[in-house]
């Protein structure tokens, strides 16, 4: 088994396994996906008052919180992943 | 009204002092561990900050004294609606990704002191470094102004009233600006370590000292149900509308504060920043989220304060907690040290940006021969009069201006298209974008002044706080611009050919 980074462990952690694909990502793809998990993170889809109640939070407290999660693990894993691409070549600075 | 009961005994007082003290030996090892007197080392701390001070330096100066007492008393009266603070401060992370990566490798390649060197280089545009240079210091500024009243009354509180709000200030400013003139950013970061720390550590105590006490939120949330069940009722469309509002408003206007801009420059190198930023995004769970539930805590606690009240649920909750649990009253100082260093580490970042803008961007262009070393020595005189200048005005101004304070992020987020469009769009004109941050900041005052004076215009049309409205304005005036720029070089193109 290869030596995997903290970040990386961190994940496997969590039961997510991060895959290293071929295909190069697209910076504008990233830009979207980051803001895109942040609109969710809004209980867009919540009307009425329910009972229920998730770890003391109501419904969308908990769906709030959650996508709040998903959100800092998405840009941790921009982060970690795709620096280099967001920074841009030389040629493109020129 | 401040009560005469002293918030701290003679040993908190000895502690807080103590700690005080140790911020200005801090000034002093930061001076000795100096390089050289040049403004890279004394405004970027030689652009050489490894990643344990960098991400403390920037999470203390990102949480200011409103994340330990105003968030807990906002989610008092809010309720869970106050989540929003938890994605917000998240979402300020999540806008460096738009913008960090690049800008770190032009700083790094073009020398990069200020926000300003990067309009300039970007730009060359002398109108347009005027006005954004502007709308930084009204923000470091005001940023300033409304920390030094906020550890005012900390210090008058804590004592009982026996120093009196304007000494607590003029005592604040004394110590931050001292330690900040000796050793520059190299001080204000190696504080801000021990400041960022002690923030942590006081969040995490007292959430867990409250969860324990109270039985958290599985106990509180049949309470809040009975007591108040609009708590529970999810956001309705204008809400929504609302936290998005706030969204969009925290996302383009905080990570623009100057001071987090330096704090990208000083990196050691990308690796450190990225690093940084990873831990960065999940600290608002442990420190927004935290103020959040304890301000719940407090409203199914102690229900019926009113709006001042509320801003002192967490000293309510703890001084309830120590007649209860022998041993906990080290908490309270524990609470009003970090509260102390939240406020402190972000107005020391404000007071160092702002003094490296009047020196690098102001005086060097009137001087362009002056050596490093006069340059430097410049900016700690600078640094000193802007914080003579902002405690005499905490002290002395009217709490009807105090209103203009709060248009801050507005105001500052009209900045956020020029830097975000100008390290993407290589064809952006410096014309167009001045023009969309004209027309924006326009908007933002004019929809503000309406509703100041006359209530002619909501505070937020639509849900939409003013600055949002100035956003739209601005990115499309931008594009309407840069689209009758091309078309123009189109048709001139044309006539040529034609007279040709």
């Amino acid at each position: 088994m290869s030596e995997q980074k903290p970040v990386e462990r961190f994940y496997t952690l969590i039961g997510i396994r991060i895959i290293k694909t071929e295909k190069p990502m697209n910076r504008l793809t990233l830009y979207i996906l980051s803001i895109v998990s942040l609109l969710a993170t809004v209980p867009w889809f919540f009307f009425e008052t329910t009972e229920t109640q998730l770890l003391g939070l109501p419904c969308w407290a908990f769906y709030s919180i959650c996508m709040t999660m998903v959100y800092a693990m998405v840009i941790a894993l921009i982060f970690y992943r795709y620096w280099t691409l967001l920074a841009g070549s030389e040629d493109e600075e020129q | 009204m401040v009560s005469n009961t002293p918030l701290l005994g003679t040993g908190g007082i000895i502690f807080m002092s103590l700690y005080f003290l140790s911020l200005i030996v801090i000034g002093l090892l930061g001076r000795a561990a100096r390089k050289d007197d040049s403004m890279s080392d004394f405004y970027l701390a030689g652009r050489r900050m490894s990643l344990f001070i960098l991400f403390l330096t920037l999470y203390a100066t990102q949480y200011s004294g409103v994340t330990m007492i105003g968030y807990a008393g906002k989610a008092y009266r809010d309720g869970y609606r106050f989540l929003v603070s938890v994605s917000f401060m998240m979402a300020v992370i999540g806008a460096y990704l738009l913008y960090a990566p690049k800008l770190y490798r032009l700083s790094r390649k073009k020398k990069f002191i200020t926000t300003g060197d990067y309009f300039t280089h970007r730009y060359d545009n002398a109108p347009l470094k005027l006005i954004t240079s502007l709308i930084f210091i009204f923000a470091l500024g005001s940023y300033i102004l409304t920390n030094l009243k906020a550890v005012g009354y900390i210090v008058e509180s804590s004592t009982g009233g026996v120093i009196p709000f304007s000494w607590g200030v003029i005592a604040m400013s004394l110590i931050m600006v001292i330690y900040e003139t000796l050793g520059g950013m190299r001080s204000v970061a190696w504080t801000d370590a021990i400041q960022g720390v002690l923030l942590l550590l006081g969040c995490i105590f007292i959430f867990t000292v409250v969860e324990y006490q109270y039985g958290g939120l599985w106990l509180v949330s049949t309470k809040i149900k009975e007591m108040h069940p609009e708590f529970w009722k999810p956001p309705d469309l204008e809400q929504k509308r609302l936290w998005l509002s706030t969204l969009m408003i925290v996302f383009c206007g905080i990570p623009l504060y100057p001071h987090a801009i330096q704090r990208i420059y000083s990196a050691k190198d990308e690796k450190t920043l990225a690093r940084s930023f990873i831990i960065m995004v999940f600290m608002p769970l442990f420190t927004t989220l935290f103020m959040v539930i304890i301000g719940i805590v407090g409203a199914a606690q102690f229900p019926g304060l009113d709006r001042g009240e509320s801003e002192r649920v967490v000293l309510i909750l703890l001084s309830d907690i120590s007649n209860h649990i022998a041993g906990i009253g080290m908490l309270l100082v524990l609470f009003l040290c970090a509260a102390v260093a939240a406020i402190m580490s972000t107005v020391d970042s404000a007071l160092l940006s702002i003094s490296s803008f009047f020196t690098q961007d102001i005086y060097r262009p009137i001087r362009p021969n002056s050596h490093q070393a006069q340059l430097t020595r410049m900016g700690k005189i600078v640094s000193w009069l802007v914080m003579g200048l902002m405690t005499y005005l905490a002290m002395v101004l009217p709490q009807t201006i105090w209103r203009l304070v709060e248009i801050k992020l507005d105001l500052l987020s009209q900045a956020a298209p020029a830097l975000f469009l100008g390290l993407h769009c290589k064809k952006l004109k410096s014309g167009a974008v001045l023009a969309g941050l004209v027309a924006g900041i326009c908007i933002t005052v004019l929809i503000m002044t309406a509703h100041l004076i006359g209530n002619i215009f909501p505070a937020k049309p639509w849900g939409f706080h003013a600055g949002v409205w100035g956003l739209f304005v601005n990115f499309t005036t931008i594009g309407a611009v840069t689209i009758f720029q091309r078309k123009e070089k189109v048709d001139t193109s044309l006539t040529f050919r034609i007279l040709l």
